[in-house]
C-alpha cells in the first residue's frame, strides 16, 4: 500500500471547505456537489485503505515529520499511524460522511445558509479524519478540539434561534471541561514518559511495556489515564458530562447523524481505544471507565423512555450505547468496543436520517404530533424499523452481535469481579429499556392515527434522501458479516462467539421491551399514569434528573456570583484604596493652599517659625546625633 | 559594521511621527512609514542567523562618558526581541489601516501612533539602560494623549490613572536598575556590562532589587493587584489605542522582566519564584473570573489580557527553556489576538453604537463579516488549537507542571472559565435573535479598511497556529538556548 496516499483523506474535504468558504456565496446549491465529490474521493481512498489493511491484518505503519523540537525538552511531530483500528474508523467516518452529504442535498435544500453548511460539514469530516489518522496524542488533541469547534458551529447552525445558540454554547463548554482534563492528562503523560517523540502512540506503548513502574509512578500514570478518560467523558457525553448531547439536537438532523454516528462522540471512544495498551497497567482507571460506561448506559436509557422529541430519544440512545462501548473498554476489550462502534455507526446514522426524513415530512419533532406515517412513508418506516431492531439487539441484525459481544466480555470479567457482575446486570437491564424506548418511538411515529400534522403534504422523501437510508439499512443488517472475515476478527481480537445463554437473555429481554411498547403505544398515546409513584418517576425522568437545573444554578450562583464578587473587589477595594490615596493628596494640598495666597503676614510668620524650629533642632537635637553643637 | 537596520527603523518611525504631525495627510505618511518599518522587520526576520545565541544587528556608538556613569547608544536584537519587533511594526501598520477613517484631528492621531511605534521599538532594541529608559518614557506620552484626547466619557480619569500608574512603576524600575548598577560595580549602563557582574551581587540585595523590578515591570504587564488601571484605560481609549496598549505596551513589562530582572539577577529570581508563581496564578484566575462578570465587551477583553499576562509571569517564573519560549510566544500571540478583539469590539461599537453585551444580540444577521472576525478572535484567545495561542499556552502549562507539579490544575481549570466568557459573549452578542436594532436601526458591516486591518492579523494568527515552529525556532535558536 502506498501509505502517503492516505494523507489525502483529510485533504480533499479541506479543499472542499476552502473552496466553499471563499466562493460559496456565489455557488449556492452547487457547493453541495463540491463537498460531495471531494468526500467521495476520500471515501474511495478509505475503501482502498480498509481493503488493504484487511488483506494484511498485522499492518501498522507510522509516518511522521518533525514539527518542532526543544533541545531541553520534547520533540513534537505530526504524522499518521495506519493500522487496523485506523482503517476501520476511517472507513466508518467516510462512509457515513459521504451518505450524510448526499442526504443533505435533499434535506437542506433551499436553506439560506447552504454555503456555510457545506463548508462546515466538510471541515468537520476532514478534522475527524485527521483525528483518526493521528499518530500521537498531541496531534490527536489538536484535531479533537477542531472537531469540537465544528460541532459547535454546526449545532448553532441556525443561530437565529436562541435555543440553537444556547445549545451550541452548552456543547462547547461542557466538552471543554473534558478537554481541559485531557490536556492535563497529556501534560502528565508527556512529562512522565519522556519518549523521543512526544506522546507518539507506538513509543508510549513500548515505554509502558518496558518500564517497571514504582507504585508512585503507577499512581501518576493512573491519574494521567483517568484524566485522558475525562476528555473522552466530555466528548462522548458520558455521565456526568452527558448534558450537552440531548440539547445538541438543535442543529440540523444531518449534523446530528454525523455527530452521533461518525464524528464527535465517537472520537472519545476512539481515543480510549488508542490508550488501551496503557490502560492495562492502570486497572483503577479501567474500573472507573467500566463503571461510568455501565452506569451511563442505564441512566441515559431511562431518560430516553419518556422524551417527547424524536431526536432526543435517539440522543439518549446514543449516550446509552456509548456507555456500552466504554463498558467494553473498561472490561479490557478494545475490539468489542470498536465493533459496537461500527455497528452503532450504521444503525444510528440510519435512525437519525430516517428521523430526519420524518421531520422533513411532518415538520415537527414532537412524537405526540406524529402517528400513522407507515402507509405514507414506507421506505422510511421500514428502514427505521431495521435500525430499531438492530439497536434493540434482535438477530440477525448487526446490533445483536456487537451488543452480545460486549455483554459476553463483561460477563467473563464479572465471573471474577463482583463489580463487573453488577455492571453486567445493569447492561442486560438496559437492553430491555433500549428496546422499549426505541419501539415507543417507532410506534408513535408510524402506527396509530395521525395526530395533527398536515396530512396532505406528507409524502416519501426524495431519492437523494432515501438512497442513503437503504444503503445504511443494508449495513445495519449485514455488517456482522465482517466478523466472518478472519482478518477482521484478527484486527479486533474478537470472534463471532455464540454463547447461547447470554444470547437468549439478551434477545428475550429485547423482545419483552418491544412487546411492552407495542401494548402501550401501537394504538397511539396511552392515558396518563394514575398512580402517584409512576407519576413521580415519570416526572424525574422527564426533567432529566434536574441535571440542567443543578449545573445552571452552579454556574450562575457559584461561578458567576464569584465573578461579580471579584469585580466588586477591583472596583471598591483596590480602586477605592488608590482613589482614596489620590483624594487624600488633593485634600491635603487644598487645605494647605490658603497659606500660599500672597499675604505677607503669613509668609513672615512662616519664615520666623521656620527659623525658630531650625535653631531648636541645631541646638538641642544635633548634639545627640553628631556629638557636638554649634 | 553592517547596514544599521535597527537605527533606521527608529529614524523612520520618528520621521513618520514628525511628518504626520506637520502634514495634512497624516494617514498617508503614517501608512508609508509604518509599511517601511514593517518591511524592515521582515528583513530582520529573514536575515536572522539561527543558533548564534548572541545579539545580532548590533550598533554601538559612544554617548555619555563620565567617571561615574557611562552610557552608550547600543542597539541589537536576539530571539527575545525579534518576535516583539515584528509584532510592533505589524500591529502599528494594522492599526494605521484600521483607523484610516479617523475624523477627529487625524494628523495628530496618526502622528501619535507613529510616536508610539518609536517608543516601543526603542524599548525592544535598546541594549543600554539609559537608552531603554528614555524610550520607555517616550512610549507613555503618546498613549496618554490618545486616551486623553480621543477617549470615551471618562477619559480624564482613565488617562491620568494610566499615566500615574505606569510612571510610578517606571520610577521604581529606574531606582532598582540604578541600585543594580551600583551594587554590581559595572562600569557602564550597557546591559551586557551590568549582566556580566550583576549575578555576583549578594543574594539578599538581589532579591530586594528584583522585587523593585517586579513591581516596575509587573505594573506594566499588569500583574494583580496593580492591574486596575488597565480595564479603565482600555474602556476609555480609542480602538487604535486599545490595540496598541494591549498589543505592545503590556509586552514591554514582560520583556523587561525577562531581560533586565530574571536574567540579570539569578539569585533574586530564585528567591522570588514562589511570589511570581503565586501572583501569576492569582492573575490567571483573577483576570478570567473578573472577565466573566463584565457587561462591557471591551472591559471583558481587557480582563482576559490580565489572565494571559498572568500566564506569561508563570512562564518566566519557571525559567525553563520551554517555559520561556512559551512566554515569548504568548506575548506575541496575545499581541495579535487582543488587537483583533479590540478592533472587532471597536467595530461593533462603531456599527451599533454600544459595546454593552445585554443591549446587543444576533449581530451575525446584519454584520456577518464582523461576526466571523469576532468569533475567530475569541476562539484564538481561548486557546483553540491550530490558532496561535495554543502552542504558547501548552508550553507554559507543561513547563509549570515540570517545575511545580499538580498546581497546574488551577490555571488549567481556569481555561474552562476563559472559554466560558468568550463563548457566552458570542452566544449573547453574535448569535440568537437580532435585537441590536434597538440601538442602531441601520448598522453597516465592517468597512474595507477595518476589515483589511483585522484580516492581516487573523491570517498570521492562523499561520502561526498551524506552523508554530516559524516563531519557535527564532526564539529557541538564539536567546533561550544561550540563556537557560
Amino acid at each position: 500500500m502506498d501509505t502517503l496516499l492516505f494523507v489525502l483523506i483529510p485533504v480533499f474535504p479541506i479543499i472542499a471547505f476552502l473552496v466553499i468558504a471563499f466562493l460559496g456565496n456565489s455557488m449556492k446549491e452547487s457547493g453541495g456537489y463540491v463537498a460531495l465529490v471531494m468526500e467521495l474521493i476520500s471515501f474511495i481512498i478509505s475503501i482502498y485503505m480498509f481493503v488493504g489493511v484487511l488483506t494484511v491484518p498485522s499492518y501498522s505503519v507510522d509516518k511522521y515529520m518533525i514539527w518542532f523540537s526543544l533541545s531541553h525538552g520534547p520533540t513534537f511531530e505530526i504524522g499518521m499511524l495506519i493500522d487496523g483500528f485506523t482503517a476501520i474508523m476511517i472507513f466508518i467516518v467516510n462512509l457515513v460522511g459521504f451518505l450524510v452529504i448526499l442526504y443533505s442535498l435533499g434535506y437542506m435544500h433551499a436553506d439560506p445558509g447552504l454555503a456555510r453548511y457545506y463548508a462546515e460539514i466538510s471541515l468537520f469530516i476532514a478534522v475527524m479524519n485527521g483525528l483518526v489518522l493521528s499518530d500521537n496524542l498531541f496531534e490527536l488533541f489538536i484535531f479533537w478540539e477542531l472537531v469540537g469547534l465544528c460541532s459547535y458551529l454546526l449545532i448553532g447552525f441556525w443561530y437565529r434561534k436562541p435555543e440553537a445558540a444556547k445549545a451550541a454554547k452548552k456543547a462547547f463548554l461542557v466538552t471543554r471541561v473534558g478537554d481541559v482534563m485531557l490536556l492535563f492528562g497529556m501534560i502528565i503523560l508527556l512529562y512522565q514518559s519522556h519518549t523521543p517523540l512526544a506522546l507518539n502512540f507506538n513509543q508510549l506503548y513500548s515505554w509502558a511495556a518496558t518500564s517497571k513502574f514504582s507504585s508512585a509512578e503507577l499512581t501518576t500514570l493512573t491519574a494521567a489515564t483517568f484524566l485522558v478518560f475525562g476528555g473522552a467523558m466530555g466528548k462522548s457525553a458520558q455521565f456526568p458530562l452527558h448534558v450537552w448531547l440531548p440539547d445538541a439536537m438543535e442543529g440540523p438532523t444531518t449534523v446530528s447523524a454525523l455527530i452521533h454516528a461518525a464524528t464527535m462522540v465517537k472520537a472519545g471512544v476512539f481515543l480510549i481505544v488508542r490508550m488501551m495498551p496503557l490502560l492495562q497497567y492502570t486497572p483503577a482507571t479501567e474500573l472507573i471507565i467500566a463503571v461510568i460506561g455501565g452506569f451511563t448506559a442505564f441512566f441515559a436509557a431511562t431518560m430516553g423512555l419518556v422524551a417527547p422529541d424524536i431526536k432526543r430519544v435517539l440522543a439518549y440512545s446514543t449516550i446509552s450505547q456509548l456507555g456500552y462501548m466504554f463498558l467494553a473498554l473498561g472490561a479490557g476489550s478494545a475490539g468489542a468496543a470498536m465493533y459496537h462502534l461500527m455497528s452503532h455507526a450504521f444503525f444510528k446514522a440510519l435512525l437519525f436520517l430516517a428521523a430526519g426524513s420524518v421531520i422533513h415530512a411532518v415538520n415537527t419533532q414532537d412524537l405526540h404530533k406524529m402517528g400513522g406515517l407507515f402507509t405514507k412513508m414506507k421506505i422510511t418506516a421500514v428502514t427505521m424499523l431495521i435500525g430499531g431492531l438492530s439497536l434493540s439487539g434482535i438477530p440477525p441484525f448487526s446490533g445483536f452481535f456487537s451488543k452480545d459481544l460486549i455483554l459476553d466480555v463483561v460477563l467473563q470479567k464479572g465471573l471474577n469481579n463482583p463489580v463487573y457482575m453488577v455492571l453486567y446486570i445493569l447492561a442486560v437491564l438496559t437492553v430491555l429499556l433500549t428496546a422499549f424506548y426505541m419501539f415507543r418511538l417507532w410506534f408513535l411515529a408510524f402506527m396509530g392515527k395521525p395526530r395533527g400534522y398536515d396530512e396532505k403534504h406528507v409524502h416519501e422523501s426524495p431519492g437523494v434522501m432515501v438512497v442513503p437510508l437503504i444503503i445504511l439499512a443494508i449495513f445495519a443488517t449485514f455488517s456482522w458479516m465482517f466478523l466472518l472475515l478472519p482478518s477482521f476478527s484478527q484486527i479486533l481480537g474478537i470472534s463471532l462467539s455464540l454463547n447461547i445463554p447470554t444470547m437468549l437473555i439478551g434477545v428475550s429481554l429485547g423482545l419483552v421491551g418491544i412487546y411492552v411498547s407495542y401494548m402501550l403505544y401501537s394504538a397511539g398515546i396511552p392515558k396518563k399514569f394514575t398512580s402517584v409513584v409512576m407519576k413521580q418517576i415519570h416526572n424525574i425522568l422527564y426533567r432529566k434528573y434536574w441535571f440542567d437545573e443543578v449545573y445552571g444554578a452552579f454556574s450562575i450562583y457559584i461561578i458567576y456570583g464569584f465573578a461579580k464578587l471579584v469585580s466588586m473587589f477591583d472596583k471598591y477595594i483596590i480602586d477605592g484604596v488608590i482613589d482614596g490615596i489620590a483624594a487624600g493628596g488633593v485634600m491635603l494640598s487644598s487645605s494647605l493652599y490658603p497659606i500660599g495666597k500672597g499675604l505677607v503676614k503669613n509668609y513672615v510668620t512662616l519664615i520666623i517659625s521656620g527659623l525658630i524650629i531650625t535653631f531648636i533642632l541645631l541646638i538641642y537635637v544635633s548634639p545627640f546625633l553628631y556629638g557636638g553643637g554649634i | 559594521m553592517s547596514f544599521p537596520v535597527l537605527s533606521l527603523m527608529l529614524i523612520i518611525a520618528f520621521a513618520g511621527a514628525l511628518f504626520s504631525f506637520m502634514s495634512k495627510k497624516g494617514r498617508d505618511i503614517a501608512l508609508i512609514f509604518s509599511s517601511i518599518d514593517f518591511i524592515l522587520s521582515l528583513y530582520l526576520m529573514f536575515s536572522f542567523t539561527y543558533n548564534t545565541f548572541s545579539y545580532q544587528f548590533m550598533e554601538k556608538y559612544g554617548w555619555i562618558s563620565t567617571p561615574y556613569i557611562t552610557a552608550n547608544y547600543v542597539v541589537g536584537a536576539d530571539g527575545l526581541s525579534i518576535p516583539l519587533i515584528l509584532l510592533t511594526t505589524l500591529l502599528v501598520l494594522a492599526v494605521v489601516i484600521y483607523s484610516w477613517d479617523e475624523k477627529k484631528n487625524p494628523s495628530a492621531f496618526f502622528g501619535l501612533i507613529m510616536l508610539e511605534e518609536l517608543g516601543v521599538l526603542g524599548v525592544f532594541i535598546s541594549l543600554d539602560f539609559l537608552l531603554f529608559f528614555i524610550f520607555w518614557e517616550v512610549s507613555l506620552i503618546p498613549m496618554f494623549f490618545l486616551i486623553a484626547y480621543w477617549g470615551g466619557p471618562r477619559k480624564n480619569y482613565a488617562s491620568y490613572k494610566f499615566l500615574i500608574y505606569t510612571h510610578v512603576a517606571g520610577i521604581i524600575m529606574l531606582v532598582s536598575v540604578i541600585a543594580m548598577y551600583f551594587y554590581s560595580g559595572a562600569t557602564s549602563l550597557d546591559f551586557a556590562a551590568i549582566a556580566s557582574k550583576s549575578a555576583y551581587i549578594a543574594p539578599f540585595t538581589q532579591a530586594v532589587i528584583f522585587l523593585g523590578l517586579l513591581f516596575g515591570f509587573g505594573t506594566k504587564m499588569p500583574i494583580v493587584p496593580m492591574h486596575t488601571w488597565l480595564p479603565d484605560a482600555h474602556v476609555e481609549a480609542p480602538t487604535a489605542g486599545s490595540a496598541l496598549l494591549a498589543g505592545l505596551l503590556l509586552k514591554m513589562g514582560g520583556y523587561g522582566l525577562i531581560r533586565l530582572a530574571a536574567y540579570m539577577l539569578p539569585a533574586g529570581r530564585s528567591a522570588m519564584t514562589p511570589l511570581m508563581m503565586g501572583i501569576g496564578i492569582l492573575g490567571v484566575v483573577w483576570g478570567a473570573v473578573a472577565a466573566l462578570s463584565q457587561t462591557d465587551m471591551k472591559k471583558m477583553v481587557a480582563y482576559s489580557s490580565i489572565s494571559h499576562m498572568g500566564l506569561v509571569l508563570i512562564a518566566i517564573a519557571t525559567w525553563t527553556q520551554i517555559g520561556l519560549m512559551g512566554a515569548v510566544f504568548l506575548m506575541f500571540a496575545h499581541g495579535l489576538v487582543s488587537a483583533v478583539l479590540f478592533m472587532g469590539v471597536g467595530s461593533v461599537h462603531h456599527s451599533y453604537g454600544t459595546r454593552d453585551i445585554p443591549k446587543l444580540g444576533g449581530i451575525a444577521d446584519r454584520t456577518p463579516m464582523l461576526s466571523v472576525m469576532l468569533v475567530i478572535g475569541s476562539l484564538a484567545s481561548l486557546g483553540l488549537p491550530a490558532l496561535i495561542s495554543f502552542p504558547a499556552e501548552f508550553s507554559i502549562l507543561y513547563a509549570l507542571f515540570s517545575v511545580e507539579g499538580y498546581i497546574v490544575a488551577i490555571p488549567l481549570a481556569t481555561l474552562t472559565i476563559v472559554a466560558g466568557f468568550y463563548i457566552w459573549m458570542l452566544q449573547r452578542v453574535v448569535f440568537g435573535k437580532y435585537k441590536s436594532r434597538y440601538v442602531n436601526k441601520k448598522p453597516h458591516d465592517i468597512s474595507l479598511y477595518e476589515a483589511i486591518g483585522i484580516a492581516m492579523l487573523i491570517s498570521l494568527i492562523v499561520l502561526y497556529g498551524v506552523l508554530p515552529f516559524i516563531l519557535n525556532n527564532i526564539i529557541l535558536s538564539s536567546f533561550i538556548g544561550g540563556m537557560v
